[in-house]
């Protein structure tokens, strides 16, 4: 044993045990010679350590499996696009912010936003940048992991057509519209994701506009990266709302429905 | 024949040697997938587990080990061999995010797990043929516990019970309560070799 006595090495083992500044570091955090934080150190390990050993066996169920790897590609794809800096260039870009809200369900009933929504980033394709469309076409053609789903016709006005491919690998997709019309200055297109691990609470895909399009043909391709995980995509929505976004949908234009 | 009482020393330190395995959480910390797959095949079960022996229902255990894993992933960058292995930084995390979400939900009466087909967690030593050595160590060295802190270290760290939890489940005062569990993760200490300088146990990191 270290220098403390074995009344020291008690105090700490059940500080460790039972205490509330100890785990984790919260509270006391020992400087590398403090032989009480080294002691409490060792005991912590120890304690997770004993933790795994008695935690047992048995592999979680395959949704909650999805769901713990879906939140790891994630990361994964967060680190990928600060490390690559993968803003596109050119066309108009409505970079986007999602808000922590929670959400309820979606179609029939009022949303909410989820208390950690997904942020979006959209932008459209330019004619003189085709890595877009052909990033999409690859992940068509090669990720197993891809869905692939079409605007679902005769909802909303707008009737757009197009369609939406999400990559559950890479936690990203692209929306693309033929005939989604540009929207007044005080309103915009929003994004729902409704995610069949939320139970019910859809992720705030964020806003976006169209001003026009580059494409000689029309099409708009709208890249989606999501900043929250998602588990099980079931549905993408397009509700047009005010310019801001908002909280909760009254619904009363849903101008597209992809579902899954 | 006068006859010699050995002292009683502290047990010696299990210490067998180690399999090697990398870990990979410098890999996970750099945006791996692969990494990412392939640490959730190791270690999810026993985070799932814990979490489910800690929680009071299936669905806040998942909750519960969501939130462990994203919390390893944003602290992966942080992770150093020579402190310590990968499980132990794990379950550090793992300890930390359920006696936090216990002692917000508070826990009165005992948690009741909603069993799942297929999900219940097993007690005792597992049956799979590969096992992490330093868990396998642990358990070994549980094992030689006395029974009295054996018991209560499972609750303590098993299922996150506070001290009167465990005098009021086992049914012995709390200052025994206390006395068993201390000297248990001391002894369980000693037996690992966990290093009070390094944090380490004997013979490096699995």
């Amino acid at each position: 044993m270290s220098r403390l006595t074995a009344d020291q090495w008690e105090t700490i083992a059940e500080d460790v045990l039972f205490g509330d500044a100890n785990v984790g570091g919260q509270g006391h955090h020992p400087r590398p010679d403090d032989p009480t934080g080294l002691a409490q150190r060792a005991l912590e390990r120890t304690a997770a350590i004993g933790a795994a050993a008695l935690a047992g066996d048995g592999a979680p169920p395959q949704r909650v499996h999805e769901r713990l790897a879906a939140a790891g590609l994630a990361h994964c794809a967060a680190i990928r696009r600060n490390q690559a800096d993968e803003m596109p260039h050119g066309g108009f870009t409505t970079s986007l912010t999602g808000r922590a809200t929670s959400t309820g369900r979606l179609l029939g009933f009022a949303l909410a936003t989820a208390a950690a929504a997904a942020a979006l980033w959209f932008a459209l394709l330019q004619p003189r940048e085709p890595a877009l469309r052909d990033l999409r076409s690859d992940v068509l053609a090669h990720d197993d992991s891809a869905v692939h789903a079409d605007w679902q016709a005769g909802v909303g006005e707008a009737h757009p057509r197009g369609d939406v491919v999400w990559s559950q690998r890479r936690q990203d997709g692209w929306l693309r519209f033929h005939g989604l019309p540009p929207l007044g200055p005080e309103q915009a297109y929003q994004l729902w994701i409704v995610d069949a691990d939320r139970q019910g609470a859809p992720v705030d895909g964020g806003v976006f506009t169209i001003t026009r399009s580059e494409s000689p043909d029309g099409e708009v391709l709208v890249p989606i990266h999501a900043k929250l995980p998602i588990g099980h995509p079931k549905a993408f929505v397009v509700t047009i709302e005010d310019r801001q976004g908002v909280v909760v949908s009254a619904q009363e234009h849903v101008v597209a429905v992809a579902s899954l | 024949m006068s006859r010699q009482v050995l002292a009683s020393a502290a047990p010696p330190a299990i210490v067998r040697p180690r399999i090697a395995m990398p870990s990979l959480l410098p890999k996970i910390a750099a945006g791996d997938p692969a990494a990412v797959e392939s640490f959730l095949r190791r270690h999810s079960g026993m985070v799932w587990n814990l979490a489910r022996r800690f929680c009071r229902s299936a669905e806040d255990a998942e909750d519960a080990t969501q939130e462990i894993f994203v919390d390893v992933w944003r602290s992966a960058g942080r992770y150093e061999e020579a402190a310590g292995s990968e499980v132990t930084f794990l379950m550090t995390i793992a300890r930390r995010r359920l006696i936090d979400r216990v002692r917000r939900q508070g826990r009165s009466p005992a948690p009741e797990l909603l069993e799942d087909a297929g999900t219940i967690p097993s007690r005792g030593a597992p049956d799979r043929a590969e096992i992490n050595d330093e868990v396998a160590r642990a358990q070994a060295a549980l094992a030689q516990l006395r029974p009295e802190q054996r018991e209560v270290l499972d609750l303590a760290l098993g299922e996150g019970r506070t001290h009167q939890e465990i005098a009021a489940a086992i049914g012995i005062p709390l200052g025994t309560v206390k006395s068993h569990a201390r000297r248990g993760l001391i002894r369980l200490r000693e037996m690992l070799g966990v290093d009070p300088e390094s944090g380490a146990p004997a013979g490096g990191t699995s």
